[in-house]
């Protein structure tokens, strides 16, 4: 039985249907006792959000990477060695296509120059609500013994009132959540759902092993915990519209047409479908099924972001059932929102940065975030590719053939030249412990 | 031509294993390609892969280990080695024992320091280097005929075949001649169809004094089989799994040589448990995968495993350690990941012999390979990497190319003249 009020709320929920702010606020210790104090507080007055309730007012997470662990507890040895490196370390770096204008050296925070400790996220219901809240943490943090890193406080686009936001260079995000029967009573188990222990540290995962938790001085402290991927991700909209203008005038095919089929999806959400010229205007839900539908992927093509980041029924095994079984062993759950205001004119960027800040759970970094960044999206041989990526997220070199190939009869159309559209501006891997861990960590 | 694999192992004098390691180190380049290399590779168009590395395990004559894949006969080769890199040669394998200082001697010394293997697998059977490049420009040059002429778009599939014919006629003449491919590849599920019918035959066919005798040799062999399996579930149930241990220091130091190109490699040695049984049910089970991989697994797929290209295994040491090579596409999660996930049977199969040491044996398995080992993710994974190995040099002639990339290369050229059956789904291979 897996104790709910042990976990941490973001496991449940992104906390998007009732809290449209949040903001994120990068914190490093400077006085370890001090901070111990302020964590136990927080504990003591039950303000970090757990278990499937939810606050009315507002929802509060807290996060550590692995110096901050470090510094509180005094030994990180069991955890994960991507944990341990960190995001910014060269493997990883080169691992996730951190390169060129999206490396570390030129990150706002999560390097060498302003490393981070404490990821403390506060999600509320409005504005008011969210400077309120805002001021009152920040006083207490920065009384006890902590400092702010890289700035400003990271504010996230307000949310809005339908159910799936849409991204900044305008498509429908987050269709495509994980769901895990064990957290969500109601739910059957089928072959899209994922076992729990793919998310949480302790339970059984999609080898149907229960998987190993970090143990501090013989406790068990990565139990009913998790790991925080945490990006922010600047989005070029206006490069990105230009050179899908600019390509639509050497292939002939409308621009939106070109968007639609790098990512996967139309605008509204519908999956690109063969014949298709225009969005159809009705998100496609529920489990996409390729090796029906579309093996050839002449409609949704196969090197596309939404299949490179879930294949799911095809490309991982002989069948499909094995190759739904693979993919079920490297999901992510995703927790991100956008950040800055929309554009008004997507063919030209505006002094405002705005993107993405991802952010994602699983159990196991190297197998799961760093595998579909590794193995699919970053992966120049995906599906049938001899030098592909991503066309959407991929980390395009300078210099490089950076082309995408949209299947078509009777031949392919190729787009050329593609520039990187999305950098990395900052990172961190996080440790999101489970409440009986945060007493532990506190001492 | 058909592919063929040597594992040069020379012992090394324990007070000269730093020297070795520095001058192969010292090139500065881990995993390359092209002149670069401390070695003139270039000159070598038989070579898929090679590596070198130091094998220095605590109470183990430390051994200088020099294996490759090569195209057509190993002596051959060697005596090009010797014409081209006597100095390079000498100067890494002078250090050992009983090196010859006579030139005319090394290609006999390499010969005689050649282990062989227990089992090879290699992707693409029958695929040289030549043929490899060659198919690679073809495509690259259709590619780039398809790109330069939009109003191909406009045409049906068979007109645009046939543009794609004229093209290479003129820029790649050599393409027209289909290679052979070697008669293992042509034949062997045949084989393996008649020689099952044969045993069939003889089991139920026999009669009088011959069927008595199938009969009773039948009889011994299930005794046999029977005994066996008894006797290693009894050995299985007393065996001592490794405790997880990810050697956070040893894996960040075999990662740094991970992913510099598009393909990696992997070493791993690792002990045979003590006991009759397993080791001959070790070479029994290696005899099988090798049987299998020379007559059923020849298209690139070694039972649900798309990434090899070449992979052989070899038991050293007068039969006290197993050494594994492998050469495979994209990263080496994903690598584990699929022998998990797709061919767990065979590799626990193999491994459930094995241990890192004395009680730190393989994942514990079910029946025999039937359930656990190989399966049980998380220790399996710090197994292999803790038995893993680095090599100080590797040499890759294709780093471009995947196995799928080569095999849909040879189906290019393979379509490209003559009748066939999808048209469209030729095309789609560009």
């Amino acid at each position: 039985m897996i104790d709910f009020d042990d976990i941490q709320g973001l496991l449940f929920s992104g906390y998007s249907k009732t809290m449209k702010q949040a903001s994120y606020h990068l914190l490093q210790i400077d006085n370890v006792q001090a901070t111990k104090g302020w964590l136990r507080q927080m504990i003591s007055q039950e303000k970090i959000t757990h278990g499937d309730h939810r606050g009315t007012k507002w929802c509060l997470n807290i996060a550590f990477t692995a110096d901050g662990l470090q510094k509180l507890i005094g030994d990180v040895e069991t955890f994960e060695l991507a944990f341990r490196e960190g995001m910014n370390s060269d493997r990883r770096s080169h691992v996730l296509g951190d390169v060129e204008d999206s490396a570390p050296e030129k990150w706002h925070w999560g390097n060498k120059a302003n490393p981070v400790d404490i990821l403390l996220m506060i999600y509320t219901k409005n504005s008011e609500m969210q400077s309120e809240r805002d001021e009152i943490e920040e006083k207490l943090y920065l009384e006890n013994g902590l400092r702010r890193v890289g700035g400003d406080i990271i504010y996230a686009a307000p949310g809005g009132q339908e159910k799936f936001g849409r991204e900044h260079f305008g498509f429908t995000d987050g269709i495509a959540q994980p769901v895990i029967p064990e957290l969500k009573s109601g739910t059957q188990k089928t072959a899209q759902t994922i076992r729990a222990g793919e998310f949480l540290l302790g339970q059984v995962n999609e080898y149907k092993e229960t998987t190993l938790v970090p143990t501090s001085k013989d406790i068990k402290i990565g139990l009913n915990g998790s790991y925080l991927v945490f990006r922010q991700l600047e989005q070029d909209v206006g490069g990105f519209w230009r050179y899908m203008e600019n390509q639509s005038e050497k292939t002939g095919r409308h621009k939106s047409w070109l968007a639609a089929k790098a990512v996967g999806r139309w605008p509204s959400g519908a999956i690109v479908e063969q014949g298709q010229n225009t969005d159809p205007g009705i998100i496609t839900l529920g489990e996409l099924e390729f090796n029906q539908t579309d093996p050839h992927g002449y409609g949704c093509p196969i090197g596309s972001h939404i299949r490179r980041s879930n294949p799911r029924d095809q490309e991982l095994g002989a069948s499909v059932e094995k190759s739904l079984e693979v993919s079920r062993r490297h999901r992510l759950l995703r927790r991100g929102r956008n950040y800055g205001p929309r554009l008004d004119d997507p063919y030209e960027n505006d002094d405002q940065q705005r993107g993405l800040l991802f952010l994602c759970l699983n159990a196991n970094i190297e197998r799961q975030f760093e595998f579909v960044q590794h193995s699919w999206v970053n992966n120049v041989k995906f599906g049938r590719q001899y030098n592909e990526k991503d066309p959407i997220i991929g980390a395009f070199e300078e210099g490089n053939d950076n082309k995408f190939s949209i299947p078509g009869t009777p031949l392919r159309t190729r787009m050329k030249d593609f520039p990187r559209f999305v950098h990395t501006r900052g990172g961190g891997y996080f440790f999101l412990p489970g409440l009986k861990a945060l007493d532990h960590i506190t001492g | 031509m058909d592919q063929a694999a040597f594992t040069i192992v020379s012992p090394i004098p324990a007070d000269k294993v730093q020297d070795i390691k520095d001058r192969l180190e010292k090139t500065g380049i881990a995993t390359g390609q092209g002149s670069a290399f401390p070695f003139s590779t270039h000159k070598y168009d038989r070579l898929h892969y090679c590596c070198f590395l130091v094998l220095n395990d605590e109470d183990k004559t430390p051994l200088l280990v020099f294996e490759g894949n090569i195209d057509g006969p190993k002596d051959e080769f060697f005596a090009q080695l010797v014409q081209n890199d006597l100095t390079f040669l000498r100067e890494v394998y002078g250090l050992c024992k009983d090196f010859p200082s006579d030139a005319g001697d090394v290609v006999q010394y390499l010969q005689d320091h050649d282990e062989g293997y227990n089992a090879f697998y290699v992707g693409k059977p029958g695929r040289t280097v030549t043929q490899i490049m060659q198919e690679e420009t073809l495509r690259v040059g259709i590619e780039k005929h398809l790109d330069r002429n939009p109003e191909l778009h406009q045409m049906s599939p068979e007109e645009v075949r046939s543009n794609i014919q004229d093209f290479a006629r003129s820029y790649f003449p050599w393409a027209e001649q289909i290679p052979d491919k070697p008669w293992q590849v042509r034949f062997g599920k045949w084989l393996i169809g008649l020689a099952l019918l044969g045993v069939v035959a003889i089991l139920v066919g026999s009669t009088g004094y011959f069927g008595k005798m199938v009969q009773h040799v039948s009889w011994v062999v299930v005794g046999l089989v029977i005994f066996s399996l008894i006797y290693l579930k009894y050995r299985e149930s007393r065996d001592k799994q490794a405790e997880v241990d990810w050697k956070q220091d040893h894996i960040k130091d075999i990662q740094a040589n991970e992913d510099k190109m598009l393909q990696n490699h992997l070493t791993s040695i690792t002990e045979i448990k003590a006991g009759l049984g397993r080791g001959i049910g070790l070479r029994v089970i290696l005899s099988l995968i090798n049987f299998a991989a020379r007559f059923y697994f020849f298209s690139g797929n070694l039972g649900g495993i798309t990434t090899i290209h070449f992979a052989r295994w070899r038991i050293i040491d007068g039969g006290r350690r197993l050494l594994f090579f492998s050469n495979y596409d994209g990263s080496w999660e994903n690598y584990l990941g699929e022998f998990i996930d797709q061919s767990s049977l065979g590799l626990t199969a193999v491994w459930c012999n094995t241990e890192l040491d004395k009680d730190k044996g393989f994942p514990k398995t079910g029946f025999l390979f039937l359930s656990g080992g190989s399966r049980d993710e998380q220790r399996f994974k710090a197994y292999a990497r803790s038995s893993q190995r680095k090599e100080h040099i590797w040499y890759s002639a294709y780093p471009h190319l995947s196995i799928k990339n080569i095999i849909n290369n040879m189906h290019i050229r393979e379509g490209l003249y003559g009748n066939i059956k999808d048209i469209s789904g030729w095309l789609r291979r560009f």
